[in-house]
């Protein structure tokens, strides 16, 4: 059937307003001009060049993808106890769900002085390997959970019950049968909190301390000055982020496909 | 080697490189942890202020002058910086609380900072001072002025036309920014509609003050709220007067834009920060060392030339030649250049009421 060509129209300008700012941010990440903005002034990749000379852009790379990787073994392990620990009947089993989704009902800002002031009575440091990481943690925990708990309350207990009659200790049946056929959604959850642990700005920069994040660093760029090179940093840092979504629909696809394989 | 061992070793690997190279990759352990307008740290003044003080300066993302009052009144805010700058307007009750023995930061000790007698008398009234002990000291000032594009208005062929009325002025209409900040816009219309000392306007003056503003609103292209935002507006043309401060200014400058800032006739609005020491800092000695590095000739005399900003001692400017000292904007030191201290208005909520009034028009 034909798509009529209202429903075309909409579409195009649907994809055109949503795609076209960073088509614009990836051409000018091109342009030989001192100034983000048209008109075009020529091609050039000294943009590129200069953003990966930038010394602090590097360190606050390296910082978003250490917390980032940290974050998300922490936050999915986490995850992974609670989805499994609710699979049984336990006491407040009906409020856990609520609690876990409360940082993400919590605005951004409100979560950020909140440890900010948190970190403060308790005396604790700021910094990457310290509060950061903690509220990347609180940030990422409810995504991770979301992500992992549909995949273990449509696992087909049978399978497990059936090597426990052979003998097999909990740990057993975890580490050799549940284990497996949930890696890939475990995987996809690593990813996806890494990938939100990269981007997120405005609890770090409550507790950051002196160090960078990538998008501190950027904010710190974008509040002093007017640097030529943002843009090829911004399409640098998508190109991160779009390859991490990648390998997540990748293994998505994958864990669909073995799941099907077990319930047929 | 297998598929699956390799991804094994890989992921090993990678996190025995981040355990063992640390979450801050390359960066020396920190000695003193500054929490001050991070240009003032930029560039080579970090390398002077090291070298002179013999410290290593870790620098925190510096928001606001409120934020860093904020910071140091939130609980554990007394020890988590070594040193902080802010707005002197902002930092006196933080800073000194409301009475003696409520301090939130360390007595200075002015045998560690002689070069405290270097800072201009102009900024007397900036010290933090108590019961005739010091608790801050000025060390950098600016101001805020209006900036333009020199191809498309013509002040300063004309010093008649530098006036904060250019950001009103109906031919400019559509080229005119403005900046999202609730004192400062107003303070600028009122020294504009007449006002001395605007932070003292009553309510009604206010109103006033206001009403012109929406009057004149539809001159203006947009309001920013960034620097980058500022500085991208008059770089593309697409603003040809605006509400600016100094970092803007200078950084197209440096890039060779025909941008350039009106000395108002009015008054440019001007600002002085002091540095403090917060009570529970852990390095008072390298933070003393600091405050009288950043007083001392080496640093003060680049301060400007690296980010714009104005030493208050005497030593910055005194080598200058006098055309330089002028376009920094020395000149408000001996008088040569009109200026109006930024004070806060007693009344915030009634400015921030007009303000969003404003905005929403």
């Amino acid at each position: 059937m034909r798509m009529p060509w209202l429903l075309r129209g909409y579409a195009a300008v649907f994809y055109a307003f949503l795609y076209m700012p960073i088509g614009v941010m990836v051409v000018l990440s091109f342009n030989d001009s001192q100034i983000m903005g048209f008109p075009l002034k020529g091609f050039t990749l000294r943009w590129y060049g200069e953003a990966l000379a930038e010394g602090a852009l590097l360190r606050a790379l390296w910082n978003s993808f250490v917390v980032g990787f940290v974050a998300s073994l922490v936050a999915t392990a986490l995850a992974l106890m609670i989805a499994l620990g609710l699979r049984h009947r336990v006491p407040f089993r009906g409020a856990v769900l609520p609690v876990i989704l409360i940082p993400i009902i919590t605005p951004g800002i409100v979560s950020g002085v909140l440890l900010y002031v948190s970190f403060g009575v308790l005396g604790l440091p700021y910094g990457l390997s310290t509060a950061v990481i903690a509220a990347h943690v609180t940030w990422v925990l409810p995504f991770a959970f979301l992500t992992l708990y549909p995949q273990l309350h449509r696992f087909d207990r049978s399978i497990e019950e059936a090597a426990m009659d052979l003998g097999a200790t909990p740990w057993v049946v975890f580490r050799r049968v549940i284990l497996p056929l949930i890696r890939p959604a475990i995987i996809a959850t690593l990813l996806f909190s890494f990938t939100l642990s990269f981007d997120e700005f405005i609890r770090t920069l409550f507790v950051v301390g002196s160090q960078r994040t990538t998008p501190v660093y950027l904010w710190l760029l974008i509040a002093e000055q007017m640097a030529p090179f943002l843009p090829a940093v911004g399409v640098m840092i998508m190109l991160v982020s779009i390859a991490v979504a990648g390998v997540g629909f990748w293994v998505s696809g994958r864990a669909a496909k073995l799941a099907a394989r077990v319930e047929g | 080697m297998k598929r699956r061992e390799f991804l094994k070793n890989g992921v090993a690997a990678g996190a025995l490189a981040a355990l063992s190279g640390g979450l801050a990759y390359g960066q020396a352990d920190p000695t003193l942890e500054i929490l001050v307008v991070n240009a003032l740290v930029s560039g080579p003044l970090k390398g002077i202020l090291e070298k002179e003080a013999k410290v290593k300066i870790n620098d925190a993302p510096f928001q606001s002058s409120t934020d860093v009052v904020s910071r140091l009144a939130a609980p554990g805010g007394t020890g988590r910086y070594n040193l902080m700058m802010s707005h002197s307007i902002f930092s006196r009750g933080p800073v000194l609380g409301e009475r003696a023995g409520q301090e939130r930061c360390t007595a200075l000790d002015l045998k560690k900072i002689p070069n405290v007698s270097q800072v201009a008398d102009t900024f007397k009234p900036d010290f933090l001072e108590r019961g005739g002990k010091m608790y801050g000291i000025p060390i950098m000032w600016g101001y805020d002025s209006v900036l333009f594009n020199t191809k498309e208005v013509p002040a300063d062929k004309d010093p008649g036309m530098q006036s904060w009325g250019l950001i009103f002025d109906d031919k400019y209409a559509g080229r005119i920014g403005w900046q999202d900040a609730s004192p400062h816009m107003l303070l600028a219309a009122g020294l504009f509609l007449g006002h001395k000392q605007p932070e003292l306007m009553n309510a009604e003056e206010l109103n006033e003050v206001g009403k012109f503003m929406i009057a004149k609103k539809k001159n203006v292209r947009t309001i920013w709220t960034s620097f980058a935002q500022c500085s991208n507006l008059l770089a593309t043309g697409e603003v040809v007067t605006t509400f600016g401060p100094i970092p803007v200014r200078y950084g197209l400058q440096q890039k060779g834009e025909p941008i350039t800032n009106a000395w108002c006739k009015e008054g440019v609005l001007s600002f002085v920060q002091p540095a403090y020491i917060p009570k529970d800092s852990s390095n008072q000695d390298a933070a003393h060392a600091m405050i009288n590095a950043m007083l001392g000739q080496a640093y003060a005399s680049q301060m400007s030339p690296v980010c714009g900003y104005l030493s208050t001692s005497k030593l910055g400017a005194q080598d200058m030649p006098s055309a330089e000292r002028a376009k920094w904007g020395y000149g408000i030191l001996d008088g040569s250049t009109k200026h109006a201290p930024l004070r806060m208005p007693q009344d915030l909520n009634r400015w921030l009421e007009v303000w969003t009034r404003i905005k929403a028009s």
